[in-house]
């Protein structure tokens, strides 16, 4: 053995080590067919001839929205039969529709109340009815309308925040509710609010246990984001969603909350005449040391100090909460060859995504002028948020949309498929079916996480820290030696 | 402007007016918009005046208690319930007046019941905005200390705890306010090092191991 072999080992073990630090750990063959445990498949039905009155398209997702509470959603709570509300957990207050302002055969006055709240799992002690167990459990942060009863009813309150929708130059009365034990401020993404926003507390915040009301007049057309900016961790919990301002047509029923992203199953009238179905898609971001921070503690401080820690470091993106494959159970888009799909797209996350698509062409709408712009991908910076066309291409083989970022941190970040009707009975694959290879598609390629980094560093320091060891060893035994 | 143009102006600003107004005069989400809902909303769940629970051969007695919800300031507690603790008899048929004092939903739910008479072992009432509410339910027929809280958003992480003590209960239930629990708990695992430090660590390890073990065998 001589020292170009002892290097060989070196450089072998290295390379052993980061190829064991890199692998992704793919679990699954090609294509398996995804379990689907859902106990309401009759959610996914076309509603139209229910007793609603209102239309719902059909959802073949696996976990559909709960078509009573999108009804209410369109008609009002104060318009829906009581048969309707003891359906849903949506409060009365949750939303309501009143006073068509132009005839034009719609309501144009919205009251909506949104809860700030966490979301996440409970300590089984407190389900138990024994002691308290330790922290909150906090997984997520959200808006959600406002509901009633014991424990969170996922029908209504899951992540990411409901798609907020509006019409055109109508009203909207916005009381949100702080339940969290976080300050929190209101950003309106843009959208003209009135003047007689009373907010409790002089410094813009909704405290714990405050509520502030936000007059909102929807006047330009467009996708929207709204937010808390209040703190660091807001943005790394995901504490935002979209508001959409649809376009003033006659006889417009506005489905209020989209719950969940993902399909909208009643859109708005200018949607069906240029589309043929719409899909809100959130774009967030989580940091692990932060979500575990808001898990285990109690004191917002401690999560707020954490955060701040972190900045905009990121782990993984998500898409309507959700990574790969489990963003296929609500945010599929189902479509044929030649469809042309609506797809709002909006970052409430801390970091930069980059949307793009292998399912067919995609366009960016400019409500300015009222034309599309063809384009690769579409790059959203925190807060940003678009309308996309997405002609749909041949889908009898699911086809992406993802996030360039997946370079950096997996195939499965926020990414989804489109994929035709006869594809989803043959079943849909567990691992993202990607045409171009990981590298054409990103070329920082993988490996940029702060631990992966760690570990190189250490491994080099580690190496020369010992060689130096040694080096210093030997000249003292040669010293030893001459002496 | 077309003259339908200026009816429509006129009819928003005449909406926006009066909504304002509206909500002005209305203080709490009562019809702040123009839509009129029927009031302050309030719910009760698995309210039971009649069904004894096991280990109760009659009803003991009959008793009224008022409870709220406030407000305690910024920083912990955020809320609390007056009074915190309620001490009760065994089958007794306890009325509960709940209040809130502040303007958003709160709720005051009694956990560790018997499930054979209440639905997942819990009843519980809940009042939105400054309303109250009342329920009756028939305490079980044994000696024991039931936690309380509220399941709104981070509420009971917040200071809304209590307990319902039955027949001088067994003891005291962890993290009310004021009584067992005096700040934000601790959490006993969050202090650990960041992954990045461990895998920077196992780096120089191993580096150290690799240079050693070729130094040792004559190898560099």
């Amino acid at each position: 053995m001589n020292r170009v072999h002892g290097a060989f080992i070196l450089t072998a073990g290295f390379l052993l080590l980061l190829a064991l630090a890199t692998s992704t750990a793919p679990v699954a063959a090609d294509s398996v067919e995804l379990e689907c445990a859902f106990e309401h498949p009759e959610w996914r039905a076309d509603f139209s001839a229910s007793v609603m009155t209102v239309a719902l398209e059909e959802d073949a997702v696996c976990m559909p929205d709960e078509p009573r509470g999108v009804g209410v959603s369109v008609l009002g709570a104060n318009n829906a039969a009581d048969s309707l509300m003891v359906e849903t957990s949506l409060s009365e207050r949750a939303v309501g529709k009143d006073q068509d302002m132009d005839g034009d055969g719609d309501y144009d006055v919205v009251d909506m109340e949104l809860e700030i709240t966490p979301v996440g799992e409970r300590p089984e002690e407190v389900e138990a009815g024994s002691f308290y167990g330790w922290g909150s459990g906090d997984r997520r942060w959200l808006f959600a309308p406002k509901t009633r009863g014991v424990g969170v009813d996922d029908a209504a309150v899951r992540p990411p925040s409901p798609t907020l929708r509006f019409e055109e130059g109508g009203l909207a009365f916005i009381w949100v509710e702080n339940h969290h034990r976080v300050s929190h401020e209101m950003d309106w993404g843009g959208v003209t609010v009135g003047t007689s926003r009373t907010p409790l507390s002089a410094d813009d915040a909704l405290h714990p246990g405050d509520s502030g009301m936000y007059t909102l007049r929807p006047s330009t057309p467009g996708v929207y984001i709204y937010r808390s900016t209040r703190n660091a961790a807001d943005g790394h919990m995901g504490l935002g969603g979209l508001l959409i301002v649809e376009e003033d047509r006659p006889e417009n029923q506005l489905q209020s909350y989209n719950v969940g992203g993902g399909k909208v199953r009643a859109p708005a009238a200018s949607v069906d005449d240029a589309y043929d179905a719409e899909y809100d898609l959130v774009y967030g971001s989580r940091n692990h040391r932060v979500t575990e921070a808001s898990e285990v503690h109690d004191d917002p401080d401690r999560v707020m100090e954490v955060a701040e820690q972190e900045g905009g470091a990121v782990d993984e993106h998500l898409l309507n909460g959700r990574s790969y494959p489990d963003t296929l159970k609500e945010s599929l888009l189902v479509a044929e060859e030649g469809d042309r799909l609506r797809l709002n797209v909006g970052n409430v996350g801390v970091d930069d995504v980059t949307v793009a698509s292998e399912a067919g062409d995609l366009s960016v709408y400019d409500y300015g002028t009222g034309e599309y712009s063809d384009v690769e991908s579409v790059e959203l910076a925190p807060g940003d948020a678009e309308q996309l066309r997405l002609k749909v291409g041949d889908v009898d083989e699911p086809r992406p949309i993802y996030v360039e970022e997946a370079g950096r941190y997996g195939d499965d970040a926020a990414t989804t498929l489109v994929a035709s009707p006869s594809s989803i009975e043959e079943g849909l694959p567990r691992e993202v079916p990607f045409e171009s290879s990981l590298g054409e598609r990103d070329g920082e390629g993988v490996g940029s996480q702060a631990s992966l980094f760690a570990l190189s560093i250490g491994l080099l320091l580690g190496a020369l820290t010992a060689l130096a060891a040694s080096v210093v060893l030997r000249r003292r035994r040669s010293m030893e030696v001459d002496v | 402007m077309t003259s339908v143009d200026r009816v429509v102006a006129v009819s928003l600003a005449a909406a926006l007016l009066a909504s304002t107004a509206l909500t002005a005069s209305a203080g709490v989400a009562v019809g702040f918009g123009g839509v009129e809902f029927e009031g302050d909303e309030t719910a009760v769940f698995n309210e039971n005046s009649e069904e004894l629970p096991p280990g109760c051969e009659e009803v003991s007695g009959d008793a009224d208690v008022t409870v709220s919800a406030a407000s305690a300031g910024y920083g912990y507690p955020l809320f609390e319930y007056h009074p915190p603790s309620v001490e009760v008899d065994a089958c007794e048929r306890v009325t509960v007046t709940f209040e809130s004092q502040t303007r958003v939903r709160h709720q005051w739910i009694v956990r560790g019941l018997p499930e054979d008479t209440y639905p997942d072992g819990y009843f519980g009432v809940e009042v939105d905005g400054a309303t109250e509410e009342s329920a009756t339910f028939i305490t079980p027929g044994e000696q024991v200390t039931l936690p309380v809280e509220s399941s709104v958003g981070s509420q009971s992480e917040s200071g809304l705890r209590g307990q319902v003590k039955v027949d001088g209960g067994d003891g005291d239930v962890d993290g009310i306010p004021g009584l067992t629990q005096h700040g934000w708990r601790e959490a006993d695992d969050g202090d650990g090092l960041p992954g990045s430090f461990y895998s920077g660590a196992l780096g120089f390890l191993v580096g150290v191991a690799l240079v050693a073990g070729g130094r040792w065998f004559d190898l560099i």
